[in-house]
């Protein structure tokens, strides 16, 4: 039982893969999520960053450690 | 709509961005460090007690066994639960561009999170209210707090994600739903169900869920971090979002098929084992994927690694994700199972997975998120210690423990004592310590760092995320992101809709093909195969039972004997499944640094074991095992009723096995039983047990050589009871009774030392030495031999005749006419007579016992009723039966 078990999920498997290398349209609405997640990401920090560091920020000068 | 907005529309950025919970992202993470130095101290103080097993011992709350519980439980729920529920808060909004449910939710789960499991679970396991169970020690009550917390958990995490379509869903968003979610599936029945169904049943549960904490709960919350910070510090996407969703559902799909692999070889279905080994080498391809993907992401911004330490300590987890994942898959294929499974080997396999990977991963996401939490930075030159000292810790350990284990195996291989093992791991547990003391030291150096980190001017400004690292370090600009982006696909939500629903049900349906499904196979061949003559504990066994579960002894002695050729030569018969059939919950347990107990019937006396459990090092010179003086008022010989109750279990332990393998018909029935029963039509591999054979008959040696290997095992495996010079005046003497015997007292013949040291003293704490190389019981027995005294004879034939006449009528219904302890009474007797063949007791031994007898014996004195010359006349025939001169091997 366990090794049909085993069996039928390698099936889907190369089903699932058989699919995603034939189509390109799939490929990409798949890899969106990556996209709009470093857009948040980015939205986020510029949203939180304040004012005075765009303009005169005294940090801005300190040595890289 | 064009693209880009109905992405727009899809993705739901807004303005305001969703607000963040940082005072809970703050409270949880100081919360989850807090519980990392108490459960590592717990760890600390484990490691230690196998070099100094006296310290802190007296005791219950500071014995081993709880210390070790409460070292898991607190891993688990007070640094990882915490760590990702810190995580949690700070991520969710960012991933899903939604605030998470509550406020106030969040705060009440913070307090149910911590002041209603993680303190209550451990001061109940310090008072030995408690579950047995690996991974779930905590007791019910706590667990029905912890699934009050986990919902609150689903409802604040997975409901808002839920409102977004799930074709976008980010992959960390996906761990983290998949996390919650079956978590709170996993946790009732890993804790519930082995309370349920007895024995083997109930094993084959806790298998499911021992794997399900680590693959259900630690691992994809880590990788949500993981796959969050990685793209969020190296400004970069991920390499592949398909590769990560094929390596999340793989993860859902195979992970609760592995349980049953922490049981291969034992009696459970062998068709459910085959198949939870095959899954556990799909986990192995699915780490290759997922780690992988995870590397790749690194790509053009690898620098970053060097210089931003959360993910320096996120990469590691990368990398010891690898590690474990692929000796994970190895360590489930039966020939290296049968070798390193119960050793040390799989103990540092759990502190690679669960310190390495999930460790690591929680230290560096707490790490980014504190460093993006308003009014708060952490100090990089403590972080950068303490990512030091962790891995230096870490890899000190794995290493230790990894070779501790491959030792251990192979001795346990070989025909060496129990005790080779123990003595032989002694410098690796001392390095434990050391690493234990480098762990906690990185551990403080972290929780020092996010204190001493520079204060910031806009530590009051309530709003800003500004990141320091970004400040100090050339940091990646976010990309221009190239890619067209895609219309949302109403197809593609339905398939992950689909999978998600499929992961449940598929979830229900590991439990069926390897929880409930071999437990009906058991629960049959339990009916069918059960003596007739099979009865249940007393009561008094069943408390002891209880003390044995409360002290934590299953986690040093298993009690399954499984189908390997070394566990059934050293141990006996392998497990049965009708043997557990009343053990509710099961105390199999997964490691042995003491030996298997379950053939410990009638193997040794009750003041044998009384005295062990006093103070082991009394009658096992080298033991580890912890003393429980709590179960004694001040002396062995004063037992308390728990005492006596758990030396009643332990005398129970394969009692009924002993007596059903006595009946050939009982045999033969529960063979027949086993083939109807054998799930999948496969059966565990058949080991025939070695029978009893009769003792080896040594010749004593007199070499100097021989002497002193004998002298030698002497001081380790006798002198506790029989004192260093053999006068019968161990440490173990006040506990015993009869009391050892003076070997310089008697001297000996050779048939009679191998007799004793092959079967022990019936009757007495002298137990059986089979463990013992033939080489050593030789030598050791050679040196017992040469510690008698040789007395010249008395050739007086009157005094003979007369002590002959005397003997027939005084002595003979117990020694026997001929002096061989084989008369008419002597069945009767717990302690046999003394053989006077094999046995020359001096002079001055005989007069004493004749004046004094033998306390705890049937030996009484007889002074009132023999004259002195009777007396001498009884000396001098008594000594002249001596019918064994010594078989001496010439001195080369």
């Amino acid at each position: 039982m366990m090794t049909t078990l085993i069996s039928v999920m390698t099936l889907i498997l190369v089903a699932i893969i058989a699919a995603w290398a034939i189509w390109p349209k799939l490929r990409a609405k798949i890899e969106q999520p990556k996209y709009d997640f470093l857009t948040q990401l980015r939205s986020y920090e510029d949203a939180s960053r304040p004012k005075e560091r765009e303009t005169n920020d005294p940090r801005q000068d300190r040595p890289i450690q | 709509m064009t693209d880009a907005r109905r992405v727009e529309s899809d993705f739901q950025i807004r303005t305001p961005l969703a607000s963040v919970e940082y005072g809970l992202v703050r409270a949880h993470a100081l919360a989850s460090l807090g519980g990392l130095l108490i459960a590592a101290t717990f760890g600390l103080l484990v490691a230690a007690k196998f070099t100094a097993p006296e310290f802190l011992g007296q005791h219950a709350a500071l014995s081993w066994g709880r210390l070790r519980m409460n070292h898991t439980q607190g891993v688990f729920f007070g640094f990882l639960g915490n760590a990702f529920l810190a995580f949690g808060y700070y991520a969710a909004p960012r991933l899903i561009g939604l605030p998470v449910t509550s406020r106030r939710l969040g705060w009440l789960m913070f307090f149910v999170w911590n002041l209603g499991v993680v303190l209550p679970g451990w001061t109940l396991v310090s008072a030995g209210i408690l579950q047995p169970l690996e991974w779930a020690e905590f007791p019910l009550i706590v667990d029905a707090v912890v699934m009050v917390a986990i919902a609150c958990a689903a409802v604040q995490f997975v409901r808002p994600a839920f409102r977004l379509r799930v074709d976008r869903l980010y992959i960390s968003s996906w761990y983290m739903i998949g996390g919650f979610t079956f978590t709170a599936l996993a946790y009732p029945m890993g804790n519930l169900a082995p309370l349920i169904y007895p024995g083997a049943q109930g094993a084959a549960f806790s298998g499911l869920w021992t794997h399900d904490a680590v693959g259900l709960f630690a691992t994809p919350l880590a990788l949500a971090a993981i796959y969050y910070v990685i793209p969020a510090v190296t400004r970069r996407p991920i390499f592949s979002h398909f590769l990560s969703l094929l390596g999340f559902w793989l993860l859902f799909f195979v992970y609760p098929l592995n349980g049953m692999h922490h049981y291969l070889l034992s009696p459970l279905p062998m068709d459910a084992q085959l198949g939870a080994i095959a899954a556990s080498v799909y986990l192995g391809l699915n780490v290759l994927i997922v780690v992988t993907n995870l590397l790749l992401s690194l790509r053009g911004g690898t620098q970053m690694v060097g210089k931003d330490i959360n993910l320096r300590f996120l990469v590691t987890s990368v990398i010891f994700y690898l590690l474990a994942g692929i000796q994970g898959a190895l360590q489930s294929l039966l020939p290296l199972n049968r070798l390193t499974h119960f050793s040390d080997w799989v103990v540092g396999h759990s502190h690679l997975a669960l310190l390495g990977f999930a460790g690591f991963a929680a230290l560096g996401a707490i790490g980014h998120v504190w460093n993006h939490t308003p009014g708060v930075r952490y100090s990089r030159r403590a972080m950068a210690w303490a990512y030091w000292l962790v891995l230096s810790g870490l890899l000190l350990m794995v290493l230790t423990l990894t070779l501790a284990g491959l030792i251990q195996a192979q001795l346990w291989n070989l025909d060496l004592p129990w005790i080779a093992s123990v003595t032989a791991s002694r410098p690796y547990w001392m390095m434990r310590i050391v690493s234990g003391c480098l762990l906690i030291a990185g551990f403080g150096s972290f929780a020092a760092g996010l204190f001493t980190g520079p204060v910031h001017a806009d530590r009051h400004a309530g709003s800003s995320a500004l990141d320091l690292e970004a400040d100090l370090v050339a940091t990646p600009q976010y990309p221009s992101l190239s890619e067209k982006p895609h219309p949302a696909s109403a197809a593609l939500a339905g398939v992950a809709l689909a999978c998600f629903v499929a992961g449940i049900l598929f979830f229900g349906f590991s439990i069926v093909v390897l929880g409930t499904e071999p437990a009906r196979y058991v629960s049959a061949e339990i009916a069918d195969s059960t003596p007739a003559a099979w009865r249940p504990r007393n009561a008094n066994e069943e408390r002891g039972r209880q003390v044995y579960a409360s002290q934590g002894c299953a986690y040093c002695h298993t009690q399954q004997i499984r189908s390997v050729a070394a566990d059934v030569r050293r141990f006996g018969p392998v497990t049965e499944n009708w043997e557990t059939r009343e053990d509710l919950p099961h105390l199999w347990g997964t490691r042995r640094i003491g030996p298997d107990l379950s053939r410990e019937a009638g193997l040794r006396r009750d003041d044998w074991q009384l005295t062990h459990l006093y103070d082991p090092r009394w009658v096992e010179q080298g033991s580890v095992m912890p003393g429980y003086p709590w179960l004694f008022d001040g002396q062995p010989d004063r037992p308390r009723a728990e005492a006596l109750d758990l030396v009643a279990y332990l005398q129970a332990l394969g009692r009924a096995r002993q007596e059903r393998d006595r009946d050939a018909g009982e045999v033969a029935r529960a063979e027949r039983a086993r083939h109807a029963h054998a799930m999948g039509g496969m059966e565990m591999e058949e080991i025939p047990h070695v029978t009893d054979g009769p003792a080896p008959q040594f010749i004593l040696s007199t070499t100097e050589g021989d002497l002193q290997t004998g002298a030698e095992v002497f001081r380790q495996r006798c002198a506790g009871c029989h004192g260093p010079g053999g006068q019968g005046d161990g440490a173990a003497v006040p506990g015993l009774l009869p009391h050892p015997a003076n070997l310089t007292a008697a001297r000996f013949a050779a048939r009679r030392l191998s007799d004793v040291l092959w079967n022990g003293v019936a009757g007495t704490a002298m137990p059986r030495f089979r463990d013992m190389p033939l080489r050593e019981a030789r030598a050791v027995a050679s040196f017992v031999g040469a510690l008698g005294k040789i007395e010249p004879e008395s050739e007086d034939s009157r005094q003979v005749d007369l002590g002959r006449q005397l003997f027939q009528i005084r002595c003979a219904a117990c020694h026997g006419s001929t002096g061989r302890g084989d008369g008419h009474a002597a069945a009767g007797l717990a302690r046999m007579p003394a053989d006077l063949g094999g046995k020359q007791p001096t002079s001055e031994r005989v007069r004493s016992v004749l004046l004094h007898g033998i306390p705890g014996t049937a030996m009484t004195a007889m002074q009132q009723n023999l004259s002195l010359q009777d007396r001498d006349a009884l000396v001098v025939y008594v000594r002249s039966l001596f019918r064994g001169v010594p078989e001496v091997e010439a001195a080369r």
